[in-house]
């Protein structure tokens, strides 16, 4: 992908030459994904259940997924979005409330991705024109939307969806589960917007350098604006996914999506800080995550101690990164690999005065 | 005179407060009942408590999201132990010291060592922190507390709470400890500027990774004091009812810059009793305690856009008369000039 690479920014960090050290943080995941897969075969129960069964899995996290590539965009700009999980729930939440009043279904659905579009596009336009930290402000619309997603979903909760909605969650055409492949369309449609599109470029270079983007004619706000609509359209649509799936829907239906859509970005190599990372390591992240997490249930883990788990990763992961990005780091692994020794930084100091 | 006392933001909060309660009193004479404002007084303190470990991350230009579940680990620690074994005040106030240092440990390494964003490195250890709640009550909880925490509770010397006075002496130090002390002033000035302060030979990753530190040793005694008020703690104390968003909504109400730098521990103390009050205010009116986490996200909002609006409008000059004028006050001064007086 031509745009991913001019946004890796071989020029301004040592990073990507660590990772080509490593021999690809992706292939390395790729590893780990087939290690994981085969391992939890042999050891949980009902893992593995052939090609289709593996799609069943996913099925089971498509939430989580759909919702970490919308992420992944907001922190290629290096911000975030800590609404995501509150933002599922209140689209499943609207959209319930919506077809309980009489409204056909999908009519419901797109009424409340309209929703969690505009509370995005309000979280862009506080965080670009209030020119606060994005931190704060979706720590915010996080707390207040879920007080409203409570709100509004009263009691009692709608919970007989029609049939076909239900199977958007739990059905398959021909053994492909039709939520994952609203989830393809979703990976897609990101993959092609961050490779080989000017909108692409543009975030990953504001994500490397905003000031400098701004000199470069990009137009800072509005791009970050749309973004964020981007990303909260991303939580709608997992919203309305997990309501599907659950056939239910709550006011806290999404609320642990936010951790482990986080750990899948990071882990799948997008820099925390921004400016560089892919929508093909996301993936690999997402279905690493996803697959770690379902293994692990079927394993006989609790769910609390699966959350345990996914916070040691988020950690571990941004550390691992940032440890390979690390210059020292990085040097001190090309010394032994190549067994070079390492420039006197005196030395260094003095040819460049004397060129 | 009169500029400087108007721009202090307690004095802004106080007139507030005072406002909020007199209007509350004419509608509900009830709310002057001693019972009720020793509750709210109470429950700023164990609030204002983490507040002020948040205020010192913040001022160190961080976030730390874990203070609740630093909280109510501490509190099912220093229950369950307290059940089980009687022991005295003392060994809760240890095990309540060690486990917040121990905690905010781990988060001052992996946001200085790791150099993983602080919002990201305690949001992971909030859940890792909350799923170990879990992990160590393994279903159980903390009903009813021996005695001697239950006194601690409930005593109150002077006819003031117990639990109040601890906080005003816990503000009083990390007043004190903010702006006479060395590493205090390095916080200050590290939270203003790192490079600058890190040129001019202040050891920034100590100051810094001291905030997380201090932030969990205030949380873990916050514990102490939430499981000998309430004598009542679940494996969802602490993130379950979002006490980091209280931590964080207080410490922004009392003027502490999101930028790092600026605080002032007294008004933080201040804002923690008008939230306290304004959310049960909010309940004397009827509104139903699920508004509360969108309460504070407002106020939150609200005070951070009002900050950012004061700061960018009106241009640099403007910027350089504001800073004048609040370096006659006491904290800005530091910020200003960390190192001068060395």
């Amino acid at each position: 992908m031509l745009g991913s690479r001019l946004g890796k920014a071989d020029v301004f960090r040592p990073l990507s030459a660590s990772v080509k050290a490593f021999g690809g943080w992706e292939f390395a995941l790729l590893v780990l994904l087939v290690v994981e897969i085969v391992a939890f075969s042999q050891g949980a129960y009902g893992f593995w259940l052939g090609g289709a069964g593996a799609l069943t899995q996913l099925q089971q996290f498509v939430g989580i997924a759909v919702a970490s590539m919308g992420l992944g965009l907001v922190i290629l700009t290096g911000g975030i979005d800590l609404s995501i999980g509150s933002v599922a729930s209140l689209t499943g939440v609207v959209m319930a409330r919506l077809w309980a009043s009489g409204l056909n279904i999908w009519v419901a659905v797109l009424i409340a991705l309209v929703v969690a579009c505009a509370i995005g596009t309000l979280n862009g336009l506080i965080i670009t024109y209030g020119k606060l930290h994005p931190l704060i402000v979706t720590l915010v619309t996080m707390f207040v939307v879920s007080s409203v997603a409570e709100v509004v979903v009263g009691t009692p909760t709608p919970y007989v969806f029609p049939s076909n909605f239900v199977n958007l969650g739990m059905g398959a055409y021909h053994s492909l589960p039709w939520s994952v492949m609203v989830f393809v369309v979703v990976a897609i449609c990101a993959g092609y917007l961050v490779g080989f599109t000017t909108f692409g470029r543009e975030l990953l270079m504001i994500g490397s350098n905003p000031v400098a983007a701004a000199y470069a004619g990009i137009r800072v706000r509005r791009v970050l604006v749309i973004n964020y609509t981007l990303c909260a359209l991303s939580a709608g649509i997992a919203g309305i996914l997990m309501s599907a799936l659950y056939a239910s829907a709550r006011g806290d239906l999404a609320q642990h999506l936010l951790l482990p859509a986080l750990t899948a970005v990071v882990l799948g190599g997008v820099d925390i800080f921004g400016g560089s990372g892919r929508v093909r390591g996301m993936v690999l992240g997402v279905l690493l995550i996803g697959f770690l997490q379902q293994g692990m249930m079927l394993y006989g883990v609790n769910a609390v101690d699966v959350q345990l788990v996914t916070g040691i990763l988020l950690g571990a992961a941004v550390v691992t990164k940032n440890m390979s990005g690390s210059q020292r780091f990085t040097r001190r692994l090309r010394r032994r690999r190549t067994n070079v020794p390492p420039p006197v930084p005196n030395e260094l100091e003095a040819s460049k005065v004397a060129s | 005179m009169l500029r400087r006392t108007v721009t202090k933001q307690e004095s802004y909060l106080l007139i507030a407060i005072v406002i909020i309660s007199l209007i509350t009193v004419a509608v509900h004479p009830n709310f002057l009942k001693a019972s009720n404002v020793t509750s709210i007084l109470v429950s700023a303190s164990i609030f204002g408590f983490i507040a002020l470990g948040e205020t010192f991350v913040i001022l160190g230009r961080g976030i730390d999201l874990s203070v609740s579940a630093t909280l109510g680990l501490s509190a099912l620690v220093i229950g369950m132990t307290a059940n089980q074994h009687h022991i005295p005040i003392v060994i809760g106030v240890i095990i309540g010291v060690v486990l917040g240092i121990v905690l905010g440990t781990v988060n001052g390494l992996l946001v200085i060592f790791g150099k993983v964003p602080p919002i990201i490195a305690t949001l992971a250890t909030l859940t890792v922190y909350g799923a170990l709640e879990f992990v160590y009550t393994n279903g159980n909880q903390v009903n009813s507390m021996p005695n001697n925490f239950d006194n601690l509770g409930n005593a109150s010397y002077l006819g003031i709470p117990v639990i109040v006075l601890i906080f005003l002496v816990a503000v009083a130090v990390c007043w004190y400890f903010a702006k006479y002390t060395q590493l205090g002033r390095d916080i200050y000035a590290t939270g203003n500027d790192r490079q600058h302060a890190e040129s001019r030979g202040i050891k920034t990753s100590k100051a810094i990774f001291s905030t997380y530190v201090i932030s969990g040793l205030l949380a873990g005694i916050a514990g102490l004091l939430f499981i000998s008020y309430y004598t009542t703690a679940t494996a969802a104390t602490g993130p379950g009812t979002s006490y980091e968003l209280s931590a964080i909504a207080i410490s922004l109400i009392g003027g502490t810059a999101l930028t790092g730098g600026r605080a002032n521990f007294v008004s933080v103390a201040i804002a923690s009793v008008f939230l306290a009050m304004t959310l049960t205010v909010a309940v004397f009116f009827g509104v139903p305690g699920i508004w509360d986490p969108a309460a504070e996200g407002f106020l939150i909002l609200a005070v951070v856009l009002g900050d950012a609006f004061l700061t960018s409008r009106s241009g640099r000059r403007s910027v350089v008369e504001l800073k004048r004028i609040i370096s006659k006050g006491d904290v800005a001064h530091l910020a200003d000039n960390p190192a001068g007086e060395r």
